[in-house]
Parts: C-alpha cells; sequence; structure tokens
C-alpha cells in the first residue's frame, strides 16, 4: 500500500450561521492508511460531525473550508451545499432508525448503490446486496430483503446500514457514533463485524465517538478532538496509555473502567469555548487545572512527540511527571 | 388487509353518514319554502298545488314523512326526483361518475404541478426561487374557480382544437380529455396548499439522516431527491390533499358548472333551489359518501407510500 | 329590429308562401300552419324583410335577463341570412347542436311545468292548434279549421288529413280525445282545459268539445303543450313503457337522453310536412353557465345557444360567423303592491310610486339596450296589447303632487322582496334610487328562490318584484289570474286588489268571441291597470339567442317554441 487512502490537511470549516460565523473545525490534519481503524474522540459540538461531512464531500451550504482532503490520492472537493458524496467513502450513522430509509424495503437500500452507482443489472444487484447482507451477518438474508426498517431491531438496522456502507464499495468508511444506540451485547457484535470487514476488504475506518472504551476496543490510531481542533493523536497505547495532554486525560479519568465496556463521558467541570470567538491560546485553557500562564497565548497546534502520539499540550513534560495513574489504568 | 380496512372504514360511517342525512332532512324541509309554488311556478292553480302536495304526500305530517324516508332509505331506497320524476338513487348515482373522475384528475394534476414547484422552492429555500414558488401560488388562490375555468376555455380551449369547450364525451378517452381543463381550474385552486406542505416537508425530510445515507452512497442528487427525499415528503402531503380534496367539492361544483360537466353540481344547485328534497337527501348522502371515500383514499395512498402506516 | 318591422316581415311572408304553397300543393294551401310559411320565407321572402324594415315603429324590444324566463320569440333572422339563403334552398343532413342551461326533466307533456322541456318536447308532440310565429294568432296544426256554436259552448275541430304518428299510425279523433282528457285528468297544465265539459267524436276526423260556459281564449288553451297529441292508450303500452321512447307526430323522434348531459332527437322521415325536417339529428346540451355556452359556440362546438348574456349579445354579435340577437317575448317584469296593507291599499301611493319610477332608465341600465321600457302589463307581443295604454308619465312633480294627496304625504319606509341572486336585482336598486326622492325609504329584502312565491302567496310582503310569462297566446290566463281575485285564483296574484269594475271586464274578456271586442276589452284592462297601478310595468323582455352563420332559417315565437323543423344546416 503506498501512502494513506485518507490525507486531511490543515481542514478549516466555518458554518455561517445566524449567530455569527461558527468555527467548526480549526486546522485538522490526520491520515488512515488502507485496512486501519482510526478513532476520533470528541465531546458533541467538538466539530466531529463537520469533520466527517467534510471527508464526505457533503458540506451544508453554509459552510466555508479551507486545507485539503484526499481520498486515495484525489481531492475532495470542499465545497459546499454539493449534494453527492465523493467516491470511496461510505459511513454509517448513530442512529439505525432514522439512517435508513423508513419507506424503502431494506434490500433495495442495500442493492441502490450498485444498481445506479456502480451499474449493475437489477438481478447482479440483487445479488449483491443479498451477498453483503450475508457478509453483515444478517440472518436469512432473501427474507429480510423485502423487510422495512421499522421490521428489524437495532441490531439488524445497524448491520443493514453497513451493508449500505459497503454496498458502493469503498475505502473508507465514517462510523459516526454507530454503536450508541444499541444494547451492549449487540454493540460488541457489531464492533466485531466492523473489525472483521475491516480486515476482509482493507477498507479503511474512521470511528468517531465519545465512546473511549469502543475506541479501545476498535481503533488502532486516535485522535482527540476538541473545540475544532485535534489536541492530542497516536496509536491507542500511546494516547490511552500515555496521555499527553490534560483533556485526554480528563476524559480517561471519567471512565471507571475502561474493560467494562460502554461508558458515557462524564463531563470535566466547565465547558467547552464557544466556537463563534474562541479566544486565543489554548482551547482548553479554562478548564485545564494544568494551565500556565503562557498557556494563554500563541497557536496550539499538534506537535510530534514521537513515531506513535503528537499533542497540543506544551505543558506535555510536565504531565508526563505527574499523570502516571492513567498509565497504569490504560494498561 | 386493505380491502377489509376498507369495509370496516365504511361500515363505520354508516352512522355519521344517516345522521347527517337525518339532519338535513329536517333542514331542507324546516327551511321555509313550497316545492309544488316554486316548481309549478306562479300560474298553477290552488288545485294544481293541492293535487302535487297530495302525489309527493307532502300533505302528511313531517314526521310521518321521516319515517317513511327512513324505511325507504333502509331500503336504498332515496325516494324520487320531484323534478325529473326518476327515483334520486338512479338521478344520482348517474352524475356521481364525472364527480368523482374530475376529483381525482385534479389530484393527479395538484401533484403534478407542485411537485416541481415545491421541489424548487425546497431546494432553494429563501432564495428567489423559492420566494417566487411561495407567491404565485397564492395568487392562484385569490382567483375564484370560475374566473380560472373561463380564462382556460377562453384562452387554452378555444384555441386548441382537441380541447373541447366544456361538455363530457361519450367514450372514455374523451372524457379523459375533456377533464384536462377543469382538473387544472380545480388543482390550481388546491396546489398552493400541496405546494406549502410539499416544501416545508420536503425541506425537514432532506435533512434527515437517511438522505445523509443515501448521498454517501454516492447517488446523484435527482436519484436522492426522488428515491427518498419525495418519497417521504409526498407522505403528509397526502394528507393534505385528502383533506382539501374533501373541502374543495364546493370548488367542484362550480367547475362542473362552468365546464358544462353532468356532475353532482348542477343537479345539486337546481335541486335545492327547487327544493326537490329527495335530491338534495340523496346529495347529502353522497356528499358524505364522497369525503369518506376521499379521506379513506387518501390513508389507503399513504398506506402505499408508507409502510409504518397500518391499516387498522 | 323593431317588432312593426318583424311583423310586417311576416305578414308579407306570409302571403308570399300561403300563395306559393296553394300552387304547390292545392288543398292542403290554406291550412298551411303559420311556421311553414315563416320557414318558407328564407327561400323567398327576404326582400320583403328588407323592404318592410321601412317602417319602423318604436316598440319594446326586450330582453331575456333571467333564466326562467323562456318565452322568446318568432322569428325575425338577420337579413344577410335570408339573402344566402336565397342560393340553392335548405340542404338536408348534419346534426344540430343546441346549447341551453337546463335539461329536460321529463319526456311527459304532461309532466312538464319547465320551459325548456317543453321545448325539446315541442318537437316530439304537437298540438292541434299553435301559436303563429309572431304570436299575433292561434292558427290551425294538426287541426284543419275550428268552428264555434253560436252559443260559444261547442267547438267543431277538424283534423289535418294524412297526419301520421312516428310508428304510421294515421292519427284520429279518438287519440285526439283521449289525448286532451288524459291532460285534463292527469296534466300538470291541464287546468287550462278546465272549461271543457265533454269531447265527441262524430267522425274520424273531427273532434267537437262542449264547454261549460262560452270560453273565448279555448283554441289558445288547445295550444299549450299540455294538450299535445299522442296515440290513444298509449298505443297499448304503459305510460311508462310509452315515455321511455314516446310516440307523437312532431318532426322528430326521440334517440337518447342522458339527464344532465344532453338529450338528442332524429328525424322523423314520416313527418307530415312534405321534406322537413332538414337536419339529420338535434341535440340539445346542457350548458348551465352563460360564458360557456356562448365559448362552445365560439369554438364551434354548438351551432345555437339561447340564454346569452346580455351584455355580450353586441360584442358577440360583431364577431365573424356568428350571429347574437333577441326574439320578441312575452315576459313583462312589474312591481307589485300587497293591496290589503297600508299605505298600499291608496293608489295615490302607488300612483306617486308610478310617477317617480322611470322605465327608459331601467330599460338603458339594466337591459344594456335590449329591453324596453313597458307601460302596459300585457306585452307587446302577446295578442291584444294596447300600445297606446295611457300609462302614468315619469315625472318627479307629479309624483310629489300625487303623494301630497295619500295617506303618506311625507313618504315611508318599505321593503321591496325580490329572489336571491336575481338577476333583476340591479332593477330593484335602481327603483330604490328613484323612490328615495320622494321620501320613500326601500330597504331591499332578498329571498331565496324557492320561497318567494309561497312568501307572497301568504301576503308576507310590502312591494315584491314579480312578472308573468305567457304559455298560450291570449291574455286570459295572465290577465284573470292578475285581476280576478276569485276565479283567477290567485288573490290577483297575491296583491288582494279586488276592483269590481275590473273583474267584469276580465270575465267580460272571457266570454267574447269577436276579435275587436275583446281588443276593446282588453284595452280598457290595461287602461284601468295603468289609473290604479297595482301593478306597475316596468320592462319587457326578449329572448337573447346566438346562432352560427352555417344555421340557417332560425325562429322562435314569443312563447318561446322553437320550430326547429324549419332549420337547416350550411356547413
Amino acid at each position: 500500500m503506498s501512502g494513506p487512502v485518507l490525507q486531511v490537511r490543515d481542514l478549516v470549516v466555518r458554518l455561517s450561521s445566524p449567530r455569527g460565523v461558527v468555527q467548526a473545525v480549526r486546522g485538522v490534519s490526520f491520515d488512515v492508511q488502507a485496512g486501519h481503524t482510526h478513532g476520533i474522540v470528541g465531546e458533541s459540538g467538538s466539530g466531529k460531525t463537520t469533520l466527517l461531512r467534510s471527508i464526505l464531500g457533503l458540506l451544508p451550504g453554509n459552510a466555508t473550508a479551507a486545507g485539503a482532503i484526499s481520498v486515495s490520492g484525489r481531492q475532495v472537493p470542499l465545497a459546499g451545499g454539493r449534494t453527492k458524496a465523493v467516491d470511496g467513502v461510505s459511513i454509517v450513522f448513530q442512529e439505525p432508525m432514522t439512517a435508513l430509509n423508513p419507506v424503502v424495503r431494506v434490500g433495495h437500500q442495500i442493492s441502490e448503490a450498485p444498481r445506479h452507482k456502480l451499474g449493475l443489472g437489477r438481478r447482479a444487484a440483487r445479488d449483491r446486496a443479498l451477498e453483503l447482507m450475508r457478509q453483515v451477518g444478517i440472518p436469512d438474508p432473501v427474507r429480510r430483503f423485502d423487510a422495512y426498517p421499522h421490521e428489524l431491531s437495532g441490531g439488524l438496522s445497524q448491520r443493514v446500514l453497513i451493508a449500505i456502507a459497503l454496498s458502493a464499495e469503498p475505502k473508507i468508511i465514517l462510523c459516526d457514533e454507530p454503536t450508541t444506540a444499541l444494547d451492549v451485547t449487540v454493540q460488541d457484535q457489531i464492533l466485531k463485524l466492523f473489525s472483521r470487514i475491516s480486515e476482509e476488504t482493507g477498507v479503511a475506518i474512521v470511528y468517531v465517538t465519545h465512546d473511549l472504551a469502543v475506541v479501545a476496543q476498535t481503533c488502532r490510531t486516535v485522535s482527540v478532538m476538541y473545540a475544532g481542533q485535534f489536541l492530542e493523536s497516536g496509536t491507542i497505547d500511546a494516547v490511552f496509555g500515555r496521555s499527553r495532554h490534560p483533556y485526554t486525560l480528563g476524559l480517561l479519568g471519567a471512565v471507571p473502567d475502561v474493560s467494562r465496556g460502554r461508558t458515557p463521558l462524564v463531563a470535566i467541570p466547565g465547558s467547552p469555548p464557544d466556537l463563534v470567538s474562541p479566544g486565543k491560546g489554548c482551547p482548553f485553557l479554562p478548564r485545564c487545572s494544568y494551565a500556565r500562564e503562557e498557556c494563554s497565548r500563541g497557536v496550539f497546534s499538534l506537535r510530534s512527540l514521537n513515531h506513535h502520539q503528537s499533542t497540543a499540550c506544551i505543558r506535555s513534560d510536565a504531565l508526563a511527571a505527574s499523570a502516571p495513574t492513567a498509565e497504569a489504568e490504560a494498561s | 388487509m386493505a380491502l377489509r380496512y376498507f369495509l370496516r372504514r365504511l361500515l363505520r360511517m354508516i352512522p355519521v353518514i344517516l345522521g347527517m342525512t337525518i339532519i338535513v332532512f329536517f333542514m331542507i324541509h324546516l327551511v321555509p319554502g313550497d316545492p309544488a309554488r316554486t316548481l309549478l311556478g306562479p300560474r298553477a292553480p290552488a288545485e294544481a298545488i293541492e293535487a302535487f302536495n297530495l302525489r309527493w304526500g307532502f300533505d302528511r305530517p313531517l314526521h310521518e314523512q321521516f319515517l317513511s324516508f327512513l324505511g325507504g332509505l333502509f331500503q336504498g331506497d332515496l325516494g324520487t326526483s320531484m323534478s325529473y320524476n326518476v327515483p334520486t338513487t338512479e338521478l344520482v348515482s348517474g352524475r356521481f361518475t364525472p364527480t368523482l373522475l374530475l376529483l381525482g384528475i385534479s389530484a393527479l394534476f395538484a401533484m403534478i404541478i407542485s411537485l416541481p414547484l415545491a421541489v424548487v422552492a425546497a431546494l432553494r429555500e429563501e432564495r428567489t426561487p423559492d420566494h417566487v414558488v411561495r407567491v404565485i401560488p397564492m395568487v392562484g388562490l385569490g382567483l375564484p374557480a370560475f374566473w380560472v375555468g373561463i380564462l382556460l376555455l377562453t384562452f387554452v380551449a378555444l384555441r386548441i382544437d382537441w380541447l373541447p369547450v366544456g361538455g363530457y364525451g361519450a367514450t372514455w378517452p374523451d372524457r379523459l380529455i375533456a377533464m384536462i381543463l377543469p382538473g387544472l381550474t380545480v388543482a390550481i385552486g388546491i396546489a398552493p396548499f400541496t405546494i406549502r406542505s410539499l416544501r416545508s416537508s420536503l425541506i425537514e425530510v432532506m435533512e434527515a439522516d437517511y438522505i445523509a445515507t443515501a448521498r454517501a452512497k454516492g447517488l446523484g442528487g435527482v436519484r436522492v431527491l426522488w428515491a427518498h427525499g419525495l418519497r417521504n415528503a409526498v407522505i403528509p402531503t397526502v394528507t393534505v390533499l385528502g383533506v382539501n380534496l374533501g373541502w374543495l367539492v364546493g370548488n367542484t361544483l362550480i367547475v362542473e358548472k362552468v365546464f358544462a360537466l353532468p356532475g353532482l353540481g348542477a343537479l345539486m344547485i337546481d335541486a335545492v333551489l327547487e327544493r326537490d328534497f329527495a335530491v338534495v337527501q340523496g346529495m347529502a348522502l353522497i356528499f358524505g359518501l364522497l369525503v369518506v371515500l376521499v379521506n379513506l383514499l387518501a390513508d389507503l395512498v399513504r398506506a402505499s407510500l408508507d409502510p409504518r402506516v397500518q391499516l387498522s | 329590429m323593431s317588432l312593426f318591422k318583424k311583423k310586417a316581415a311576416i305578414g308579407v311572408s306570409l302571403l308570399l308562401v300561403l300563395s306559393l304553397l296553394a300552387a304547390a300543393c292545392g288543398d292542403d294551401a290554406e291550412e298551411a300552419p303559420a311556421t311553414t310559411a315563416a320557414a318558407a320565407v328564407t327561400t323567398t321572402a327576404a326582400p320583403a324583410t328588407t323592404a318592410a324594415s321601412a317602417d319602423e315603429e318604436p316598440a319594446p324590444a326586450d330582453d331575456d335577463m333571467d333564466d326562467e324566463e323562456m318565452p322568446d320569440e318568432e322569428d325575425d333572422m338577420a337579413d344577410d341570412d335570408m339573402m344566402e339563403e336565397d342560393a340553392d334552398g335548405p340542404k338536408r343532413g348534419g346534426d344540430l347542436i343546441f346549447a341551453r342551461h337546463r335539461d329536460n326533466t321529463t319526456l311527459d307533456p304532461g309532466a312538464a311545468v319547465e320551459t325548456d322541456t317543453i321545448y325539446v318536447l315541442d318537437h316530439i308532440f304537437e298540438t292541434l292548434f299553435a301559436t303563429s310565429a309572431d304570436g299575433s294568432s292561434v292558427d290551425p296544426w294538426l287541426a284543419s279549421a275550428s268552428e264555434v256554436s253560436e252559443d260559444g259552448k261547442s267547438w267543431t275541430v277538424t283534423l289535418r288529413e294524412g297526419v301520421e304518428f312516428s310508428n304510421g299510425q294515421p292519427m284520429t279523433s279518438a287519440d285526439v280525445k283521449w289525448s286532451i282528457q288524459r291532460a285534463i285528468d292527469e296534466a300538470a297544465f291541464g287546468f287550462l282545459l278546465s272549461a271543457i265539459e265533454s269531447i265527441e267524436t262524430p267522425d274520424d276526423m273531427t273532434v267537437v268539445f262542449n264547454t261549460s260556459f262560452p270560453w273565448a281564449p279555448f283554441l289558445a288553451d288547445l295550444s299549450v303543450w299540455a294538450a299535445a297529441i299522442m296515440p290513444a292508450d298509449y298505443a297499448g303500452m304503459s305510460a311508462e313503457k310509452f315515455f321511455e321512447n314516446p310516440i307523437g307526430t312532431g318532426p322528430f323522434l326521440f334517440d337518447e337522453w342522458v339527464p344532465g348531459e344532453y338529450i338528442r332527437l332524429v328525424r322523423n322521415d314520416n313527418y307530415w310536412q312534405e321534406g322537413k325536417p332538414y337536419v339529420d339529428s338535434v341535440t340539445w346540451t346542457q350548458v348551465p353557465d352563460d360564458n360557456t355556452r356562448v365559448l362552445q359556440l365560439e369554438g364551434g362546438q354548438a351551432h345555437i345557444v339561447q340564454n346569452v348574456p346580455l351584455n355580450v349579445l353586441d360584442s358577440l354579435n360583431e364577431k365573424e360567423g356568428i350571429t347574437a340577437t333577441t326574439f320578441p317575448a312575452t315576459t313583462v317584469y312589474w312591481v307589485s303592491f300587497n293591496t290589503t296593507i297600508e299605505p298600499f291599499n291608496d293608489r295615490h301611493v302607488r300612483r306617486a310610486i308610478a310617477h317617480a319610477i322611470d322605465q327608459d332608465a331601467i330599460a338603458n341600465a339594466a337591459l344594456f339596450g335590449h329591453g324596453g321600457p313597458a307601460c302596459s302589463v300585457i306585452s307587446p307581443a302577446v295578442p291584444f296589447h294596447d300600445p297606446d295604454t295611457p300609462c302614468l308619465e315619469s315625472n318627479m312633480d307629479l309624483a310629489r303632487a300625487e303623494l301630497a294627496q295619500s295617506s303618506v304625504p311625507d313618504g315611508f319606509a318599505a321593503e321591496y322582496l325580490v329572489g336571491d341572486q336575481s338577476p333583476n336585482l340591479p332593477i330593484v336598486e335602481i327603483i330604490q334610487g328613484q323612490l328615495a326622492p320622494l321620501g320613500i325609504d326601500i330597504t331591499i329584502r332578498t329571498i331565496d328562490p324557492g320561497q318567494f312565491y309561497s312568501t307572497i302567496f301568504v301576503f308576507d310582503y310590502e312591494i315584491a318584484f314579480t312578472g308573468w310569462t305567457m304559455d298560450i297566446p291570449d291574455p286570459d290566463q295572465k290577465i284573470s289570474f292578475m285581476f280576478d281575485p276569485e276565479l283567477g285564483g290567485g288573490d290577483s296574484y297575491s296583491t288582494g286588489y279586488d276592483n269590481p269594475d275590473m273583474i267584469e271586464l276580465v270575465r267580460a274578456g272571457q266570454t267574447t268571441f269577436a276579435d275587436a271586442d275583446r281588443a276593446q276589452i282588453y284595452s280598457d284592462i290595461q287602461a284601468l291597470n295603468a289609473e290604479e297601478v297595482p301593478f306597475i310595468p316596468l320592462v319587457v323582455l326578449d329572448a337573447p339567442f346566438a346562432w352560427s352563420d352555417s344555421v340557417k332559417g332560425l325562429w322562435v315565437n314569443p312563447v318561446g317554441k322553437r320550430h326547429l323543423e324549419d332549420v337547416w344546416l350550411d356547413e
């Protein structure tokens, strides 16, 4: 494999709103290799969803973007208001009930891309859909082909969504909190499914969630997103085991036991900055217990600590000394 | 399933329609006005009036007339038209088809008009096309149906050879052609409602997750709009259409008059003016049925469009 | 075109045609019905019409604003039509489409009460006598002659030779007796024949009617549609069966009726008027909307339309290929008073109102130049109309002077009753304005047409807008209804007007047989009404029609009868 399948460079996205211009994404860069799974962790409002839409090439009409995204070496158009996703990227949404068209049979939703995008015949598209349904573990696909979404359980619906995501033969699947709505056992199955698919097909997966446990279970690398920026990035082991950012540490501290599975993100005291006027300096500054005077000046972007890890915190060295517990717990 | 639902709904409407018919019976009989005098004119002598009243049983007390009306009703007999001297059922059933056809074609045209306009408006929300689409149909709303009808007759029918200037055809193809302009007239009356409904639900639908899912499949915008957007957005509009069609039955009557369609309209107007009791009662029944039928049809269409709707 | 001119034209035409027929047909000639004559005018009489236009005299033109007014009038075809028709004579064939606002309600002349129904049935069934083209007389039709006994109580009617029903059965006196008896017994308008005491049939071609009293309007009564001649005993069928496919002597046969849509008649090849009718079929279509009817004519979908809105008549006539005009009709509208209550029992009040009303202004404003002011209660198109009726002059000074002598010299407030959505509402509003200077404060009270008559018939009104359209060409039916509270059967048309002098005149009119004497009686009646004004005549109406230039020979007599057997198509 030559180079990353997804490359995001210095992505800036602004959304105009009645309140003013929201700086939703503020200079994000990352790569994902084919067959890898990358997690993006963040609270709601951190810019995750806008980031995903940028990658899909489906920025809303009120968006202006700068920077560059390429998928398999092809530039993704960043104009707002486009209605057609770029080739090679699919998405799986959080709520299977709302992400599936309620009035179209699921089989047709799966066979739609093969038929209308890949140009297969009706018969072939149906066969392809059945095959995908089998691949994502839907039992009795022939019968389920004609079902409507409301006739399926949440888990099955999510599998259908995954089948849909696979149906256009993507290079990358974006997952937007794909398991949040599911109960724990189903969630586990779905996560395993993602892993299997990634292995079998070599598709890259970008996994967006606020659930650290999910990321820890499925991803090879992770980025922590906050206020439109990445505050820390690196391998799972590095970021979760030896975090060099107070925000990540805060998140990890809010996780009683990663191994116990699904855990809601407990709020860190304070609230994220208003992205209409985020101010200068480190965005986490107001909530940071490690903050120093110098944290309120300059631009904070990721800098590499080593091969496996980069952080935006200028006091990462001090952190390394004072936060051994997180390391211990994560490992 | 659908048939059983249909029948059940009809059965449930029977008491409602029955009640309505009874109310109409008393209303039309208690409103002052003398059918004998109206039909026979001022020239008729008292003996003729008496003979007329005797013949139609108007000399009997109202409660007796009502009982015999009820008795007939349960045997499917709505009485006999005084002006036409034929059974009301026969008279009314003959007029049912054109009105039903007109309603159907109007609904079709309303959708045909609404779809492109609502789509343009929704996709260009708050921009010029949207404003234009939102204002122009409102103008149509202000135009009375008979005026639109006359305009269409004058400027379209007179200039296009194959379009009749009013009238109904003898064959089905002719009848369908004859329905084009009247259908359009009614549709112009309903379109403002359906466009508004379709536009707002389309705007809502296009924000939905499944639209993003569909777009993420890499499908073209038209395909997404058609197969995913409109299919969902149309569902609430069908209900709006059904409600308005029922309401616009009144409009249909005027349109029938302008286009000389042998529907229920002309019959109804004459019957009320002439106090043709049996016909007025028959019409009340038929209009009740029509409104129920239209709503039922709207439900069935909605059910066929939306698998989540259970017919039960 | 003035009425006088029409009369002159028809008179001359009649002479010409009669002489032609006399030459052509021998015996039958002198009984040739007026209609035949009028139709034949189309081929021969054009010069006469043109010539006659010289001696015009102002006569009411009228108009029909009201859907209920049917009577339209006689002949008078546009001059250029006649010229064209000169060329080759009538052509046979074609399917005539006649658009009207209402459909038939029945095929039974006995049940028919509504004029549009009657005008169609007139083409299936015929009567012994018929209104002449100009409405001035009653002529033999299925009869060939009639004679009244000295005592005026026995009428001997000779039937026309060679008349057959459409099933081939010859018409005999037995059929006539049966038909007239049926009309008396069953027809809604059988009351017009109630003078008949017995009917005798001395031979196949003679019928003798004995009346219980001398009855001058008798022949006119026999011309009413209800007295249609049909085969005795419904030709052996049940009444129901018979009227599914009726058999008559008329020029057309019933073909198809789709209620609410159209009724179609086809040519009766067996018709007794040789060579007629010309068209293969006539289809009356129902087109309720006035504008649509006109558009259908313009679009070539109808050949003839009736009840053309008066305000478009002139502009329609300007259009290429279309003639739009009116035929004289018998409808007169008037103000009527409830003379049983104050102050309308005071003739000074009624006379003051009559002086204040300006009929010319009403005719101009409300009838778009197609109606005429009315002076007499008898329309100019009806026999015994007196053009010299001494009407009260429109003059406010006279009105004030008259009111000053009344019980309410300073004016009063009154309600004026008119049918809801009546096309005549504008007329009422004009009168409201005209009476205001007298201190008469009129409130217009509109009422559902279905309640109108039942309201005035119980005297629940003060002033009302009413009128009359003739069924037969004789004034008695209407005059007795208006002025004879007892025998007329309508409390003097619900005015309660009760004047012994007037009643005496009305009854004299019924029993006086000599035309000149009757004319004097009816002149006296018209003058007495003008003096006492229980009814203030306002306007007389014409019947507006329009037709395409391909239609030749259309004429409508004042009681509204259309003789479509005389119409041909040049397409």
